[in-house]
């Protein structure tokens, strides 16, 4: 479980994040959904010790994040983060000297699933083809948890239609997957728990099917009620 | 240990490797313009006293008289030479800023990899400093090598009467800049270089500020490194200061500053490793 | 598999639906083995927690039932599967009646209208 508790920051006098609680279970798909890209991204980079909280805690299992813990949780930003001149072998032979937990198996039925190929270098690659390789160097992690910031954004549909498959297969299979995104319609009938933000706060969390169940309401719905409202 | 090791030398050889390009033409240039040099410089002198010879129709001896012998001191005491050590310097503390911020600034942000790693974070650090070391010994090794070669050309091109008998160590060590630079007087290789490390550990100490905390941070850089610089110098003062040249001896105040630098280092690694485990913004 | 789900409704709710009328239909054979939940999610691209809730579901109404260690397989009790088709019948019943409720008529006059639209169907099938 991530727990983050009471979480505060701050970029000059503008607060970021204003006391932001909330947990990610093993086997849950949750979602942090904002309209103004702010917060999102500092949430995903502040349990990935990428950026200092000026309060509160966050833990993953029980203990604050220690680099051999990167082994357990990956985060996958919405740009490309491998070298440019490196080829899609590269960027994961480079992961394999890294991390132990970096499954060569994997790797290949991920490479073959994307239909990526090897030896093309990052900077000659499409957006759509960088965003896979971003995921499959992400994906092919054996870890617990991942983290995606905006998997859906600035990529052609079919990629879109491609890694929407991601979270309903086995690559997320029993892991607890956080992403942010501002388009949730292509993806609301695959998660579990969807965290609504508004100016650094947490509006509204909620279980995505309990929603239809108990209120009748897709996450549409809400976010209609709590945005417009 | 055994495995943090091997993720240390893992770095150091991807670091070296993202810098292979850059040094090669460090050395390219070093070796081309020693060589104009080896050339030139001679051929100039020979030229000069053989146009003597013909247009005042004197012998060999009266144009030596005239313009004297060549020595192996006036080849290397040239531009084409000190051009590319300046170059070398330069370049390499240029490379000392580039090597961090080009995992921000680079085209895909290469920070993230890095700063994820599940290895200690301090180890990003000492991959680039060794890397930076690394290049400064190959521009050594190269300047180096180069003399040697070069003697051996200018001795060549220079006829056996007109070039004084010195050997290539002794026209080195004549030249102020090599007797700093290379390894003649062990004592000073051993200062020189030691400044010059703790000099790349707080100019790192001071990029990570600035990573940290964006314009603040490089105003806490600007008083980290002044405080450092004046820790460092105070020493040489003390004689001054309380007015009484007996007070040290030339040997005791070298061992102050030696002590100061070795503070300012290890105060900087702890302030680097606390910057990069806990304020590092991507 | 591609299942149109609607956004307002559960989804475990439509997936049951969906493997009610795959029964009802004889598509689902009894005693045939179901897809993992696994599969299935990916089949149906959606939440594999959604599955495993529809399944749980189903084998609570025994409509699905699960040896250990073994892929869960549609019942084969007839009583159970005599008693899915009736409900689907009378859902559909209602459903029907209360849409023609607004119009007044008899059932003389709706039958021939209903043996219409079956044959048209079972030549549109053809």
């Amino acid at each position: 479980m991530i727990e983050l508790k009471d979480v505060q920051k701050q970029f000059g006098r503008k607060k970021v994040l204003n006391g932001i609680s909330f947990t990610i279970e093993k086997g849950e798909i949750s979602c942090l959904v904002g309209v103004n890209g702010v917060g999102k991204t500092t949430i995903l980079n502040a349990i990935m010790n990428l950026t200092p909280i000026k309060k509160g805690t966050i833990t993953i299992d029980g203990e604050p994040l220690t680099p051999e813990l990167y082994n357990k949780i990956v985060f996958i930003p919405d740009a490309s983060i491998s070298l440019p001149h490196f080829t899609v072998q590269q960027s994961m032979d480079f992961m394999n000297d890294y991390y132990d937990t970096w499954n060569v198996k994997r790797a290949k039925d991920i490479v073959k699933f994307f239909r990526l190929n090897p030896s093309d270098k990052l900077r000659d690659l499409s957006k759509g083809n960088q965003a896979k390789v971003n995921l499959l160097l992400g994906l092919a992690l054996d870890v617990d948890y991942i983290l995606m910031d905006e998997p859906f954004s600035g990529i052609d549909i079919f990629t879109r239609e491609q890694i929407t498959e991601v979270f309903s297969s086995y690559l997320v299979e029993d892991r607890g997957v956080l992403i942010t995104t501002h388009e949730i319609n292509d993806i609301e009938h695959l998660l579990d728990k969807v965290i609504l933000l508004d100016e650094g706060t947490i509006y509204k969390e909620f279980n995505a099917e309990v929603m239809r169940e108990t209120e009748g309401k897709s996450v549409i719905d809400v976010m209609r009620e709590v945005y417009n409202g | 240990m055994k495995k943090s090791l091997k993720s240390l030398l893992n770095l150091t050889a991807f670091e070296l490797d993202r810098m292979s390009k850059f040094l090669y033409i460090l050395i390219g240039i070093t070796l081309g313009a020693n060589l104009i040099g080896y050339i030139m410089t001679p051929m100039r002198h020979v030229s000069r006293l053989n146009e003597y010879m013909s247009t005042q129709s004197a012998t060999s001896q009266q144009a030596l008289d005239y313009y004297g012998t060549f020595t192996f001191y006036d080849a290397i005491n040239t531009l084409w030479i000190a051009g590319p050590i300046a170059l070398g310097v330069s370049g390499l503390l240029i490379y000392s800023l580039f090597i961090w911020y080009r995992e921000w600034m680079g085209k895909n942000t290469f920070a993230y990899r890095l700063l994820m790693l599940p290895v200690p974070r301090m180890q990003l650090f000492f991959s680039k400093l060794i890397v930076i070391y690394l290049g400064i010994f190959s521009l050594i090794a190269t300047q180096i090598s180069s003399l040697f070669i070069g003697f051996q050309i200018v001795s060549a091109i220079v006829p056996t009467e007109w070039f004084a008998d010195m050997s290539a160590l002794q026209a080195i060590q004549e030249n102020f800049l090599f007797y700093y630079l290379l390894p003649i007087d062990l004592m000073y290789f051993l200062m020189i270089n030691g400044i010059g490390l703790v000099f790349i550990v707080v100019l790192f100490t001071l990029i990570l500020m600035e990573r940290s905390f964006s314009v603040k941070g490089i105003v806490m850089g600007i008083m980290y490194g002044a405080s450092a610089l004046a820790l460092t110098l105070f020493p040489l003062f003390l004689t001054d200061i309380f007015q009484n040249q007996y007070i040290l001896y030339g040997s005791e105040t070298i061992m102050i500053v030696a002590s100061m630098l070795l503070v300012i280092a290890v105060t900087s690694l702890f302030v680097s490793r606390h910057l990069l485990n806990k304020k590092i913004t991507i | 598999m591609s299942v149109l789900f609607n956004k307002r409704d559960p989804i475990y709710l439509q997936v049951i639906t969906h493997l009610k009328k795959q029964i009802v239909s004889g598509e689902l054979k009894p005693g045939i083995e179901m897809p993992s939940r696994r599969q299935m999610a990916n089949q149906m691209k959606i939440n594999p927690n959604t599955v495993q809730r529809a399944y749980s579901e189903m084998e609570e109404q025994r409509l699905i039932f699960t040896e250990p260690n073994k892929p869960s397989r549609i019942t084969e009790d007839p009583a159970v599967l005599n008693q899915l088709k009736k409900e689907w019948l009378n859902q559909a019943i209602d459903r029907f009646v209360s849409a023609i409720d607004p119009i007044d008529m008899s059932l003389e006059e709706l039958l021939p209208m209903i043996q219409e639209a079956l044959s048209n169907r079972k030549k549109a099938v053809k």
